[in-house]
């Protein structure tokens, strides 16, 4: 039985020393084996039950029956460690999994010393191996919270990031999750090398986030919306959390933890929102402005000019009773002149204020009458072209096609200076389209904007939006003025109510 | 010869005033009144009067409505508008739904007895203050022309045909521009659709055949 019996029998000063060994590996639920490499038996301690399961007496004393218990997967790899040690190797140090009692995988650390001979031949190995399955378990399960984590991270924010504090309060960039390249453009390190993150901080919001960097190592934590700018140069917003961790035996804040995302359209729809309401307030005021006016125009028109006709009316009308024969007829004469000329009067105070013809006729006779009489007042040439019109829109689209061509052609002849006008209406499949042009002294659209919401331009712009079409006013300084309106022919609503109806067999 | 007429006026004391002018004329007589559309439509069916002197603004059915159906559906019966617009595009839209006479409310007594005589005879009858000339205006500038699609063009979409029919890209454009390249596209599909081309290709061809682009070569 050669080596193993060797073991067996031991020197009293021997078995003391083993005595010791035997308590110690016990002690570490550790296995410590030998393994005779001639013949490849093998001793196993006492502590295989501690790592398999198995007493020593129950398994066959060989290396083949460990190697064979190997997790498949594991066994090249363990084979070509182990025989690399034999080959020129003093020790060896390996982690593997091994199929144990029950029939499961236990997790086991390995480590052994090659014994070789005078000619350097190895002829034994001594090892100890210990069960580190749980350890292993608890790694995994560590793991897993770490993807957990990371997983909750990226749901919660676009990323997160970690600083380093030094004691000077400058913060470095210690780590941030791939979502921070998404964000930014840069890298960590591209951040890094141009002066930390507040490198990329938009220069107006710069002042508060210094601010509040400073007051943040005093140990608050907190939240802020600033712009950054990212590396392609585009401006973006992003809301910042962070907590800082203060360090009680430093008595400072030796760390950031932060997560940060990204409030770009948010942002995007606030102001825009913002600017329907102001928009929307200018309007109802401008529309007050424009009702007060015309009422006042109204009220003198039918003081001055229908009032004055009636009284004059009335006083030729008493003279009747006195006058016979010629007198008589020339004085009804001049009644009935005056009549005529009330008549008149009314019907363009009536026409201005919304042509019947709208309602009566359609758009097309509307705007013939409109360019006709639009160049009889101010000698502006207009070129009337269309496509379509020989039919009538909702009321809505018509009213709204008509005082965009209006207001359009009532610029031209206040700012243009311009001898002709082209009008052109057409209708592409399901939208009226409009197109009024000059070639007059023109203005930049941008000062004209950015001067407020203009009566004209804004009030042709809200009348397409709210049928839900839109219009573009586009001019050169000395080119002249193009006013584009797209109008969708057909009302949403109407149409999924049709629909509905359709469906439900009515 | 007796002409029968219909009266249809939604204005009581305008039919009255009416009233005394026709019974005036011997050989006129008045066979009913009406004072809106749909009452007129019936009596015509029932009493096929040979003149129907008609308001042009009436409630129910509008007096353009009222001849449009009545020249489709009795032909017989010639009509002729009464109306207080003198504008050429109401004469004209009431001659276009089958109106034989048209007269102010303004003119005389005279004018009206002499559209009516008119009509019976199936003559065309306007008031004098009525231009003929004015109304060939009118119908021309009411002709649908054709579009040339370039024209309906805006600024913006021809200077992006200009710049994608001579190779730039959309990115060259919308830099060139001071736009988005998303509106630089936006900008692109529109003027296609309204040019009716599919492909870069075809674009190429049509800034070519408008003399956009000068052929190379």
């Amino acid at each position: 039985m050669g080596d193993h019996d060797q073991f067996c029998q031991v020197e009293p000063a021997r078995r003391d020393s083993e005595e010791r060994f035997r308590i110690a590996a016990e002690v570490m639920d550790a296995l410590v084996y030998e393994i005779d490499l001639r013949t490849d038996r093998a001793f196993f301690s006492s502590g295989l039950r501690a790592v398999l399961g198995f007493r020593p007496e129950e398994v066959p004393p060989e290396a083949g029956w460990w190697r064979e218990r190997i997790h498949p997967d594991d066994r090249p790899g363990v084979a070509a460690r182990f025989e690399t040690a034999l080959a020129g190797g003093r020790s060896y140090d390996l982690e593997y999994r091994i199929l144990n009692r029950r029939g499961d995988y236990a997790h086991v650390w390995d480590r052994g010393r090659v014994v070789r001979d005078d000619r350097g031949q190895a002829i034994r190995v001594i090892g100890g191996t210990v069960n580190i399955t749980r350890r292993k378990q608890a790694e995994e399960a560590l793991k897993e919270s770490e993807e957990r984590h990371r997983l909750l991270s990226e749901l919660t924010s676009d990323y997160t990031y970690t600083c380093s504090v030094e004691p000077d309060g400058t913060a470095r960039l210690e780590s941030a999750t791939p979502g921070f390249t998404r964000v930014t453009g840069y890298t960590p390190d591209e951040v890094e090398a141009r002066g930390g993150w507040i490198s990329f901080v938009h220069p107006d919001d710069l002042p508060g986030t210094i601010k509040r960097t400073q007051s943040l190592l005093s140990g608050a934590g907190g939240m802020d919306e600033v712009r950054i700018i990212t590396k392609t140069g585009q401006t973006r917003w992003i809301r910042y959390s962070y907590r800082p961790i203060w360090n009680e035996a430093r008595g400072r804040v030796v760390r950031l933890l932060g997560a940060v995302q990204d409030i770009t359209e948010r942002k995007k729809a606030e102001s825009q929102l913002q600017e329907y309401a102001q928009r929307l307030q200018a309007l109802s005021r401008r529309l007050l402005q424009v009702q007060e006016a015309e009422r006042r125009h109204l009220a003198r028109e039918l003081h001055d000019e229908v009032a004055q006709a009636l009284t004059a009316l009335m006083f030729t009308l008493d003279m009747t009773p006195q006058l016979e024969g010629a007198a008589l007829r020339d004085t009804l004469s001049q009644a009935q002149g005056l009549v005529r000329d009330l008549t008149t009067r009314v019907r363009d105070l009536s026409l201005r204020l919304r042509p019947t013809m709208l309602d009566d006729l359609g758009l097309l006779p509307a705007l013939v009458w409109l360019c006709q009489r639009y160049t009889a007042q101010t000698r502006v040439q207009v070129d009337f072209q269309h496509h379509g019109l020989g039919r009538r829109f909702r009321p809505e689209v018509e009213t709204a096609a008509y005082r965009i061509v209006q207001e359009a052609l009532t610029n031209v002849a206040r700012h243009a200076r311009a001898a002709a006008a082209t009008v052109r209406v057409w209708l592409d499949r399901q939208t009226l389209c409009l197109k009024i042009e000059d070639r007059g002294a023109g203005f930049d659209p941008r000062a004209v904007r950015s001067a407020g919401p203009t009566g004209g331009l804004s009030g042709m712009q809200e009348r397409a939006v709210l049928l839900g079409g839109r219009l573009v006013v586009e001019s050169v300084p000395g080119a002249g003025t193009c006013v584009t309106a797209e109008l969708p022919v057909t009302d949403e609503e109407e149409d999924k109510r049709n629909d509905r109806d359709a469906a439900a067999g009515r | 010869m007796t002409v029968t007429l219909l009266l249809a006026d939604d204005h009581q004391i305008v039919r009255q005033g009416l009233r005394a002018i026709l019974k005036a004329v011997t050989d006129f007589r008045l066979v009913g009144e009406a004072a809106d559309g749909p009452e007129a439509v019936r009596l015509v069916e029932r009493l096929q009067p040979d003149v129907l002197v008609l308001d042009l603004m009436l409630p129910g059915l509008n007096g353009l409505e009222v001849t449009r159906h009545v020249a489709r559906r009795f032909p017989r019966t010639r009509i002729v508008i009464l109306s207080m617009h003198s504008n050429e595009a109401y004469v004209v839209e009431a001659l276009r739904a089958g109106a034989t006479g048209y007269v102010l409310k303004e003119s005389g007594a005279e004018d009206l007895v002499q559209a009516i005589r008119q009509a019976a005879l199936g003559r065309r009858y306007l008031s004098p203050s009525i231009s003929e000339t004015a109304l060939g205006a009118y119908v021309q500038m009411t002709e649908s022309t054709p579009l040339d699609p370039y024209q309906t063009l805006t600024f913006r979409e021809r200077e992006v045909l200009q710049l994608t029919a001579e190779g730039h890209s959309a990115a060259e454009i919308a830099e060139r521009l001071f736009i988005s390249r998303r509106t630089v596209e936006t900008h692109r599909a529109n003027l296609m659709r309204k040019l009716g081309v599919r492909n870069q290709k075809e674009l190429t061809r049509y800034a070519v055949q408008r003399g956009i682009l000068i052929k190379e070569g």
